[in-house]
């Protein structure tokens, strides 16, 4: 025991002369020339307070909602190398296999959302480690060959956008009062904009900001644009509501954002006027049914043709051809009874619980699955053949 | 309380078993045993360290640069969940950083480790002397590994928080109620909230659905309050779960909001009670508030008694601590000066109903602010030209009668003069509607839609406080 606690001293002594620390991903390299989606960027450690939703951008940029924070963090993770592999990957029982590697239990892991890199096809997953005031957010990457690891978010290249109408916690609005927390339901990434979708807890309204990317005034924060976004269900009602997810879509060949709203209704917004004006009123085009929630929308090619596929809280996940939504005319009517949908038709895949969804590669969607009879939350994939 | 602390780091080491797979153990080269153990330290950040290894081998591991992965095959530790599960599987290691010294490894882990779990940490003798030995062959009778278990800080229940308020407070609602907040002592843990919040109705059968299910519940900073939503499309008319499911609350009914006593603190404790608010839906609220209707009831200058403002409604609770503020104008000139000391004719109304206070009713003072300034202070100054500098006035705010009263307490006595209240018209009541629009507009009933544009981007009234020379202090 004594000799145990004279080894202990000795070595007290040592600790720190030598030592090893996880290898970052990613090294600062800051000589390197920067392609023009880095602008702005600095290498430094981004002062994430919360990891939530995830979004790619060009080249392998990598967007993190903070709503914590109320700010939209920009990655370069330079995660660029190209795989065109069509495989598939799976890790079965992923919560626990993320409780493990946290040093925690699968309760206090809570999985945010999840991501793929279109050019590596590494997928990522936003993660909190712990559920209370304390938790700690944390980036994983689940790799091609399926292992976890966690990516390191000290010495990256990465610049922030504050969304300017809800400074940080710490932050004071004009009345002087600590801002309001948020929640941001949703990011999309198309044609030099970053859209957010977000919630705030305190007052109610269906805003979706817009930032260029690369964001402007990195130091200050970059400037958002408010767009009040309306949905006409009834042709009579107009009302503010929450976006639940949305996408980025080319509707009757003109750029769109499809978006899906938590109270089922599906609509169309055309990009030029989301670009350009501060309230719009969108197009609702279905009507999913009640009672159910939209988590994830994709599109890709089915037997040649562009589909869109919608995974939800309490409903199978559905697909819609492209073409339908080209067609769709305005929904004015309402339906006649209790969960009928109405306007584009959808094919209901037989598949529940997903509740992360991406494309993976031309082959496969992965997804986030619990599953009905074991309870395991698992990363699997789809074959998009049988979608 | 320090020393209990230590006491219980200690347990946790005492806890800690050396299990030794293979039963003989033996001195290798000449270097101490080989000794695994935790050893606790402040803030769950204890370290796992393997003592009196044979530094030769560890050299030559150290220089292979190893990474992560090859470290955990030397020493891994392992949440005692994780062996179970991974029996057929490899398992996962913890997460954290190595450290090598001369004859030990040190492990660190990445986050805290968790109150109440078990780890085991396993240290592969057998791998460092195998392959890093100058030891050809390691003697068959050697240690091949060990493994030790610990709970580096025990789980202590504790059961002390309680709901201790849910906003809107009044027991009368509109049935198209957007939104509550419930207040908690402490901080409670996010992720299950909705499975222990429930609507009753009058016969305490559970309501179905009505709350909006986020991804990410609406807690706060702290986690000490948590919003709540009726779902949207139950509220709105014309929607489609408004017509699937109906609205959740009928005029005229009574309802139950239950918190139970089942939801975890951020400790894993529960609450110490159930928390039941109960109150009447009544007839749905859907005009903006109007605030002309509002009234100021004045302090005495050289006083810190609140400025009331009296409302005719009630309003968020949360909106109503960040949406209101008092400024004090200074005159920009001695013309102006002059022109402040005159005050408004609606100022001079008079009530008994404080001491010394007077009623200001809005509608007789009001002057809405127009204007593209977006918040900054140039279009607070433009409430009066002869405002040369607008300073906020510092202090503290209550809410008090059902949120329909909004006090301010100044942390240095009033001084006379010229203030204005300043109203974020985003303000809301409690079923959405600001005071420049409403949640859910009927089209039918209206020619144009009412927002943004035309709208005010503050309410700013001017008063002015007591003059005494003027106006008595006491009725």
């Amino acid at each position: 025991m004594k000799l145990t606690a004279l080894v202990c001293v000795l070595l007290s002594t040592l600790f720190g002369a030598s030592g090893y620390s996880l290898p970052p991903m990613t090294m600062a390299r800051p000589a390197v020339p920067r392609s023009p989606v880095t602008a702005g960027m600095a290498y430094g450690t981004p002062d994430l307070k919360a990891a939530g939703s995830l979004a790619f951008g060009p080249e392998g940029i990598l967007f993190i909602g903070d709503a914590k924070s109320a700010a939209v963090f920009a990655l370069d993770l330079e995660d660029r190398a190209r795989d065109t592999g069509s495989s598939p990957i799976e890790v079965r029982g992923i919560d626990k296999k993320l409780a493990a590697m946290l040093g925690t239990t699968a309760d206090e892991v809570a999985v945010s959302d999840m991501a793929v890199n279109p050019i590596s096809q590494n997928i990522y997953i936003s993660v909190s480690r712990g559920r209370g005031p304390d938790a700690i957010p944390v980036l994983i990457r689940v790799t091609r060959k399926g292992t976890l690891e966690e990516v390191p978010l000290t010495r990256v290249l990465f610049s922030k956008a504050v969304l300017s109408n809800a400074p940080g916690p710490e932050a004071k609005t004009e009345f002087g009062e600590a801002a309001r927390p948020m929640t941001i339901t949703h990011l999309a990434y198309a044609d030099g904009l970053l859209f957010v979708a977000g919630l705030s807890s305190e007052e109610f309204s269906s805003t979706l900001r817009r930032f260029d990317f690369p964001f402007k005034n990195t130091g200050a924060g970059a400037e958002a644009t408010s767009l009040e976004v309306f949905h006409t269900s009834h042709n009579r009602y107009e009302t503010r509501s929450p976006m639940e997810t949305f996408m980025p879509l080319r509707v009757q060949g003109k750029p769109a954002v499809l978006a899906a709203y938590t109270c089922s209704p599906l609509a169309v917004f055309p990009m030029d006027e989301l670009k350009s004006r501060k309230l719009l009123r969108g197009t609702t085009i279905a009507e999913l049914g009640g009672g159910n929630r939209p988590i994830d929308m994709i599109s890709y090619k089915r037997e040649g043709k562009d589909v869109v596929l919608i995974s939800n809280s309490n409903r199978t996940l559905m697909r819609i051809n492209a073409e339908d939504i080209d067609r769709a005319q305005p929904l004015t009517t309402g339906v006649p009874g209790i969960y009928e949908t109405s306007g584009v038709k959808y094919v209901s895949v037989a598949i529940t619980g997903v509740l992360q969804l991406d494309n993976l590669n031309d082959k496969f969607v992965v997804v986030i699955h619990r599953d009905m009879e074991t309870g395991s939350l698992d990363l699997k994939s789809l074959s998009k053949e049988y979608l | 309380m320090l020393a209990h602390v230590s006491s219980a780091w200690i347990i946790g080491v005492i806890v800690a078993l050396a299990v030794i797979r293979t039963p003989v153990s033996i001195v290798l080269h000449g270097t101490t045993e080989p000794v695994l153990q935790f050893e606790n330290g402040p803030d769950s950040q204890g370290t796992v360290q393997a003592l009196g290894l044979d530094p030769r081998a560890l050299a030559r591991f150290k220089n292979t640069n190893p990474g992560f992965l090859n470290f955990a095959q030397l020493l891994a530790i392992y949440t005692w969940n994780e062996l179970d599960q991974a029996a057929t599987t490899t398992p996962v290691p913890v997460l954290g950083t190595y450290v090598i010294g001369m004859n030990s490894i040190r492990f660190a882990p990445r986050f805290p480790w968790t109150p109440g779990l078990s780890y085991r940490a396993r240290l592969n003798l057998y791998f460092l002397y195998s392959k890093y030995s100058s030891v050809r062959e390691p003697r068959p009778e050697s240690i091949q590994y060990l493994e030790i278990h610990f709970t580096p800080r025990p789980w202590q229940p504790r059961s002390t928080a309680v709901v201790t308020n849910i906003y809107p407070s009044s027991n009368r609602l509109p049935a198209n109620l957007l939104r509550m907040y419930i207040h908690f002592s402490a901080p409670m843990s996010a992720g299950h909230a909705y499975e222990h919040i429930h609507l009753l109705d009058e016969f305490n059968r559970e309501i179905s659905r009505p709350f909006l299910v986020l991804d990410q519940e609406m807690w706060d900073t702290r986690h000490m309050r948590l919003t709540l939503l009726f779902d949207p499309g139950r509220i709105k008319r014309g929607l489609r779960s408004n017509a699937d499911l109906g609205p959740a609350l009928t005029p005229g009914r009574r309802y139950h909001v239950v918190v139970d006593a089942k939801l975890l603190d951020t400790n894993g404790s529960t609450l110490s009670s159930s928390f039941e608010k109960t109150f009447e839906a009544v007839e749905p609220a859907r005009g903006s508030p109007d605030y002309k209707q509002w009234k100021l009831i004045g302090p005495r200058p050289g006083s810190i008694e609140p400025l009331r403002l009296i409302m005719n409604q009630p309003m968020d609770h949360a909106l109503l601590e960040r949406m209101i503020a008092i400024y004090h104008c200074e005159p920009r000139d001695r013309r102006c000066e002059h022109a402040i000391k005159t005050p408004l004719g609606a100022d001079r109304i008079r009530s008994g109903r404080t001491a010394g206070g007077h009623v200001l009713a809005f509608q007789d003072i009001l002057s809405e602010e127009q204007g593209a300034s977006n918040g900054s202070s140039a279009g607070l100054e433009n409430a009066s030209a002869c405002c040369g500098r607008l300073t906020r006035i510092d202090g503290r705010i209550e809410i008090a009668s059902d949120e329909t009263e909004w006090r301010f307490i100044p942390k240095y006595p009033w001084e006379p003069g010229d203030l204005r209240i300043v109203i974020d018209p985003a303000l809301e009541d409690p079923a959405g509607n600001n005071l420049n629009s409403v949640f859910d507009e009927d089209l039918s009933e209206s020619t144009s839609i009412r927002v943004s544009s035309q709208n005010a981007d503050k309410v700013v009234l001017r008063f002015n406080l007591d003059l005494p020379e003027r106006q008595p202090l006491h009725k």
